[in-house]
């Protein structure tokens, strides 16, 4: 990576493609006159009953990505298709209308629900708002595993962070959106609770042909999930790859790192180059070139120089990278 | 409903019931059975409380009562009015400045600031001065004057919760900005509003006060608190009742409302948390008897580093006694590390402050002996577990950034502990900071020193507190998790770091975490941890590769492996750890275990092992009983095999 382009993106003649990302940009002011790069143009499609997972360190723009594909806000720049409608020129009324078709789920339940409100009253909201299928409410706290009626009359701080993040997946089921976006939706939760929940996300899946975008900072969640994975630095895309082969052969030195660091089975996985040390640099005065350059142990004088783009290594592999590890 | 009564105490209470007097006086003030207010010489003028005069006449021998009565009416009027023409036009502006933000909401902001510089008071009487004194006008410029502060406070509130997640959420759903104001903002803002009007009719009644004692409020003959106290305060010294009866009244008023509008501020910080608050009942910290009861063990000639026989921390609470620790024993060399793995809620976190001596302060009960060294330190006090803290043990905790002090520099918090504990001079601490801080491997040590928490990133931050707790050399550190809330690359290179330091000062490492996969590529020994007890120990290799408790199993394949093949199913365990202060009867795992039978729930197994004496378990029917164990030599090494995956 780092690097941008959007030769990766599919033309939609053999994929049914629900959601395409076309050079998405989001800057804001730093609050002391200087501009945070958090994304500069990320490209992703996602087809109908897929799911695309989106890896990366914290500070690597992954919700920054998701919320601007949300229009919560919109991006500075760049395109946002649902379907054959581009989000980012709707406005007001229309906008509303549009968005539902997108939910969301987030990172923290227990902050992503409002305390005051009783828990089924949370997930009828949807259907309030749009005066239809509130005879899903009950059905999908079902799905969830959440008791209606224990639902119907209590608050969210009666349920612990698991049967939160359950009450939070219902609220996003209800409408039957084209698209799920669900930001880190087990990195707060207990290794235990985690499983629950990624298993309940694969069953919902199957049962009502969910399209999911999953993004996490644990490349194994994102693994065990995702059918194809984008793997994003400082605010740019580095690889993408169905999710096995990203696993088996991985080309992107951050990429190997990243999996280098991924704990416990480190022997069974192809050896990385070299651990990367320090930390990922500020999105405010990012490298030129290729911004991962300043912790790749194969940068060279080119890296600094031009900024790779994304290219095919191999079908449905891509890859932007001057240097990548070629052998497969 | 009974239980949140008693949380608000009988101040509480007490305070609402002098409202309700007051408030209920005022309104029937006109049928009470009172002399007139301004019937003059119903009696002798300033007698004592009598009969028919229940708390006496002032100078003019009018009934005391009946005025201070009257005279709550004018109060509680501009209070209340005050106090609705603030909440009514700061909470719209607070709305809206915190909600759209934008140009409207910075001028709504300086306009309000500006308002704030004014002195309130002032500007109030010489409004009143030059309008005239009578109650429409002191109504509404005290309450033009409290419209800033409400703007502030409403502005503040809808801000914190217009930036939750939950509003984000009811976006997304398609709701309109009206309803996410009052569906999810207002009813979230509305407490603290409560509160804040009855701390504002508090400040209304005493700014109302101070302009009626210089005669700028309502005039003569109707009586107010403030012209009453004025009028009576030449003869104080031969009847000081004429003071006190409006005095009393203005203070003990403004006093409830304060109190009800603090009570109400607590309750609107609830509890968002999954857990019931374990509010402590019983104060006292003792050491009780059950370490005498368990068989007293031969120490060997070499102690080991640390070593801990039967420990157990219960915590009294209102829902009975909590077995947060329930009879652990451990023990730890020089050099070795030692991972202690659980769920949330398992008492790993419990164990080790109960070990370091950092538990709340009352309603503890500690048991059983923990040794550092010859140390004893369960038989220590506060002081002397302070003179072991820092310098012979340490600890790491979860969220580096609370464990940094935000406004002090790195470098004051790095020295301190040198200069205090090694006696170093303010030269040397610097220098031994320096050398420490690029011993974690931070660029730029010296650079580091002058900066602060925030501007640091959080492995930088909590490479400063691994930085701290090594200043003085300690034998022993405590890790709690010390890289949750880090990247996976970072989480790395911190338990790198970690595992060098204790192998260079050969330290014992005792690291906790709920992820058994991310401990047992550093530790030699594994200690699982259920529901206060331990339920399996041994080797890291052996825990890894072949458990024996369901619930160890459970917790390995829990974690996706990253080398299965994608959408493979993970093995959840269902439920959660149960309740430490009603624990389930048998095996504590019982209810959640796949493999349960009917002896798991009538008796608890006890710790044994099989064929490796270092590998324990307490399991009636432990997994994989027939293997052979394998790769019981190899410690700390910890291969990929997998145990039915």
């Amino acid at each position: 990576m780092a690097g941008s382009g959007g030769a990766h993106l599919r033309d939609g003649g053999t994929d049914d493609i629900v959601l395409r990302v076309a050079d998405l940009v989001r800057e804001f002011p730093d609050g002391r006159g200087r501009t945070v790069r958090a994304v500069s143009g990320v490209s992703l499609d996602v087809a109908r009953g897929e799911t695309l997972g989106i890896v990366g360190e914290s500070g690597c723009g992954k919700s920054t990505t998701a919320r601007s594909i949300m229009q919560l806000p919109p991006p500075t720049s760049g395109s946002v298709r649902l379907g054959d409608r581009e989000l980012t020129r709707l406005r007001g009324e229309q906008l509303r209308r549009t968005r539902r078709m997108l939910q969301m789920i987030f990172q923290d339940p227990i902050s992503s629900l409002n305390p005051r409100r009783r828990v089924r009253d949370i997930v009828a909201e949807g259907p309030r708002v749009w005066g239809a299928g509130a005879d899903r409410v009950d059905e999908m706290l079902d799905a969830v595993g959440i008791d209606a009626g224990a639902a119907a009359d209590r608050r969210p701080h009666e349920f612990s962070g698991g049967q939160c993040q359950r009450v939070c997946i219902a609220r996003a089921l209800v409408l039957d959106p084209e698209v799920i976006i669900c930001d880190e939706p087990v990195s707060a939760l207990d290794v235990s609770v985690q499983a629950q929940i990624l298993n309940l996300l694969a069953d919902l899946k199957a049962r009502y042909a969910l399209t999911l975008l999953f993004i996490a900072h644990d490349l194994a969640v994102v693994r065990n999930i995702s059918d194809r994975i984008l793997v994003m630095y400082l605010g740019k895309m580095c690889e993408l790859a169905p999710a096995d082969e990203l696993v088996r052969t991985p080309a992107h030195p951050y990429t190997r790192a990243l999996l280098a660091s991924v704990p416990g089975r480190r022997t069974r996985l192809p050896p990385a180059d070299a651990l990367i040390t320090g930390e990922a640099p500020s999105p405010v005065d990012p490298p030129a070139g290729c911004r991962f350059r300043t912790r790749c142990p194969r940068a060279d004088a080119l890296c600094a120089e031009r900024e790779p783009e994304m290219r095919p290594l191999r079908d449905g592999h891509w890859i932007a990278c001057h240097h990548p590890e070629e052998a497969g | 409903m009974r239980r949140e009564r008693r949380g608000l105490g009988w101040g509480f209470w007490l305070a609402v019931a002098w409202i309700v007097l007051v408030v209920g006086a005022a309104l029937l003030a006109g049928v009470l059975p009172l002399p007139s207010y301004k019937a003059t010489l119903t009696g002798p003028p300033q007698a004592g409380p009598s009969l028919h005069h229940l708390l006496g006449t002032d100078g003019l021998g009018r009934d005391l009562l009946s005025r201070v009565i009257f005279a709550s009416r004018v109060s509680l009027g501009v209070g209340l009015g005050a106090v609705a023409i603030g909440l009514i036009a700061g909470a719209a502006l607070g709305l809206v400045a915190g909600f759209y933000r934008g140009v409207s909401g910075t001028v709504i902001m300086a306009l309000g600031d500006i308002a704030l510089a004014f002195p309130a008071l002032v500007f109030a009487m010489a409004v009143v001065a030059f309008a005239g004194p009578n109650v429409r006008n002191v109504l509404l410029v005290l309450g033009v004057l409290g419209v800033p502060a409400w703007i502030r406070l409403v502005r503040g509130a809808t801000l914190s919760y217009g930036s939750r997640e939950f509003v984000l959420a009811a976006r997304a759903l398609g709701a309109r900005d009206r309803t996410i104001l009052g569906r999810e903002i207002v009813p979230n803002v509305a407490l603290p509003v409560a509160s804040y009007a009855f701390i504002a009719m508090g400040v209304v009644i005493v700014a109302e006060g101070a302009l009626a004692f210089l005669g700028l409020s309502v005039q003569a003959p109707t009586p107010t608190w403030g012209g009453m106290i004025n009028e009576a305060r030449n003869n104080m010294d031969t009847a000081p009742h004429v003071v006190l009866a409006p005095s009393l009244a203005m203070f003990l008023t403004v006093l409830a409302f304060n109190l009800v509008g603090d009570r109400l501020r607590e309750r609107a910080d609830i509890r968002e948390g999954g857990l019931e608050p374990t509010k402590l009942l019983v104060t006292e910290d003792v050491l009780t008897g059950t370490s005498a009861a368990a068989p007293i063990r031969t120490r060997p000639a070499e102690p080991p580093l640390l070593d801990v026989a039967d420990l157990k921390t219960h915590f009294h609470t209102a829902r009975g006694t909590v077995r947060a620790v329930d009879g652990v024993s451990l023990g730890l060399e020089h050099g070795r590390t030692l991972a202690i793995v659980g769920e949330s809620g398992s008492g790993k976190t419990m164990l080790i402050r109960s070990i370091l001596g950092l538990l709340p302060g009352g309603g503890v009960t500690r048991g059983g002996r923990a040794y550092l060294g010859d140390t004893e330190l369960t038989a220590l006090d506060a002081a002397g577990m302070r003179g072991l803290l820092g310098t012979r043990m340490a600890a790491v905790f979860q969220d580096p950034t609370s464990a940094l002090n935000p406004v002090r520099t790195i470098g004051a918090q790095l020295t301190e502990p040198l200069r205090v504990h090694k006696r170093l001079g303010r030269a040397a601490a610097r220098d031994a900071a320096v050398r420490l801080l690029a011993s974690v491997h931070i660029p730029e040590p010296r650079r580091v020193l002058r900066r602060y928490p925030h501007e640091l990133s959080g492995g930088m931050r909590q490479r400063v507190t691994i930085a701290m707790a090594l200043s003085c050399g300690p034998d022993l550190l405590f890790a709690d998790e010390p890289t949750t809330s880090l990247d996976v690359t970072v989480q790395d290179q911190v338990l790198r770091l970690l595992d060098h330091e204790r192998r260079v000062r050969d330290m014992g490492l005792v690291l906790v975490s709920h992820d058994l996969a991310v401990v047992a590529d550093w530790a030699d020994e594994v200690i699982v941890m259920y529901a206060g007890r331990v339920v399996e120990r041994g080797p890291a290799s052996a825990l890894f590769t072949s458990p024996r408790m369901p619930y160890t199993e459970a917790l390995l394949r829990a974690v996706p492996d990253i080398t299965a093949d994608g959408h493979t199913r993970l093995l959840a365990i269902e439920g959660r750890p149960p309740d430490l202060a009603d624990p389930p009867p048998g095996c504590r795992f019982h209810p959640r275990c796949p493999y349960a039978r009917e002896r798991c729930a009538a008796e608890e197994p006890p710790l044994v092992s099989n064929a490796d004496p270092r590998h324990t378990y307490a399991c009636w029917y432990p997994l994989d009983d027939t293997a052979a164990p394998e790769d019981s030599g190899a410690e700390g090494a910890v291969e990929g095999g997998g145990h039915g995956r």
